[in-house]
C-alpha cells in the first residue's frame, strides 16, 4: 500500500520531506530484517536437506 | 514515470488492499484447514480438509497473490514512492514475489495430498511428514504476509542508493 499518510501535501511534497529522512547507509531496522531472513532461509535449507530436500514435498 | 491522478491512486490502492488483505485471510483458512487435515481422525474429514485446501489453493489464494504483486507494483510504479528507491516497498515486493513462487511450488504438493487424500483413507499416522510440512508452510505464509502488512502501515524510513540518487537529483533541479 503505497499511499502516503499526510493527506495535506502533494505527493510530491510527501516524497520529498520523506526524502530527507537519514540519507547515509543503510537504516537499522532494515539490516535487522536482512539478518532475521538469513537466519530464516538458513533454517529452512537445514530442515529440507535433513528431511530429505524438496523430495518430501511429495509422497 | 507519470504520477497517477488521485482518483486512479486511490482505486489502484482499495485494490491493493483489497487482494493483500484478502490473500491474507485466505492463507489463515488454509492454515486451519492444514491443522484439520494433521490432528483429525475422522478419515471424511481429512480428506475433506486436503480437498479443501486443494481448492482454496488455486483458486483463491493463487489469483489474489498475483493480485497484490501486480497492484503493488503498479501502485509504487505510478506513485512517486517508485519501487526501488524506498527499502519498505523494496522488501515488500521481495517478499511479494518469493511468496508467490514459493506458493507455486507448493501448490503442487497440496494437489497431489488431495490426490490421496481422495483416494483412500488416510490413517492417523499416514503422510505425517507432508501433512506436517503443509502446516509449516501454511504458518510461514502467515508469519510474512503479517510482515507486509506491517510494513505497509508503518513504512519505515530508508531510501535505498537508487533512491538517495534520485533525490539528490531531484533537489539539484533548478
Amino acid at each position: 500500500m503505497a499511499e502516503p499518510t499526510e493527506p495535506a501535501k502533494s505527493p510530491e511534497e510527501k516524497h520529498h520531506s520523506i526524502a530527507r529522512g537519514p540519507q547515509q547507509g543503510r537504516p537499522r531496522w532494515v539490516k535487522g530484517f536482512m539478518f532475521a531472513a538469513a537466519v530464516l532461509v538458513a533454517i529452512f535449507v537445514i530442515v529440507h536437506l535433513g528431511g530429505g530436500g524438496m523430495g518430501s514435498h511429495t509422497p | 514515470m507519470t504520477v497517477m491522478t488521485t482518483g486512479l491512486r486511490k482505486l489502484m490502492l482499495t485494490a491493493h488492499v483489497v487482494f493483500s488483505v484478502g490473500w491474507l485471510g485466505a492463507v489463515a483458512s488454509f492454515l486451519a484447514l492444514s491443522l484439520a487435515g494433521l490432528l483429525n481422525s475422522d478419515p471424511q474429514l481429512v480428506r475433506a480438509a486436503y480437498l479443501g485446501m486443494d481448492l482454496l489453493g488455486w483458486s483463491v489464494i493463487l489469483p489474489l497473490s498475483l493480485a497484490s504483486l501486480i497492484t503493488g507494483t503498479v501502485q509504487a510504479l505510478g506513485t512517486v514512492w517508485g519501487l526501488f528507491r524506498h527499502y519498505w516497498v523494496l522488501i515488500k515486493l521481495v517478499i511479494t514475489a518469493l511468496a508467490t513462487a514459493f506458493l507455486l511450488l507448493h501448490l503442487q504438493a497440496v494437489t497431489e495430498m488431495a490426490r490421496i487424500a481422495s483416494a483412500s483413507e488416510l490413517s492417523p499416522g499416514e503422510m505425517m511428514g507432508m501433512r506436517t510440512q503443509l502446516l509449516v508452510d501454511a504458518g510461514a505464509a502467515l508469519l510474512v504476509l503479517l510482515v507486509a502488512t506491517v510494513l505497509s502501515v508503518y513504512k519505515p524510513r530508508g531510501l535505498t542508493r537508487y533512491g538517495r540518487a534520485r533525490a539528490t537529483d531531484g533537489a539539484s533541479r533548478p
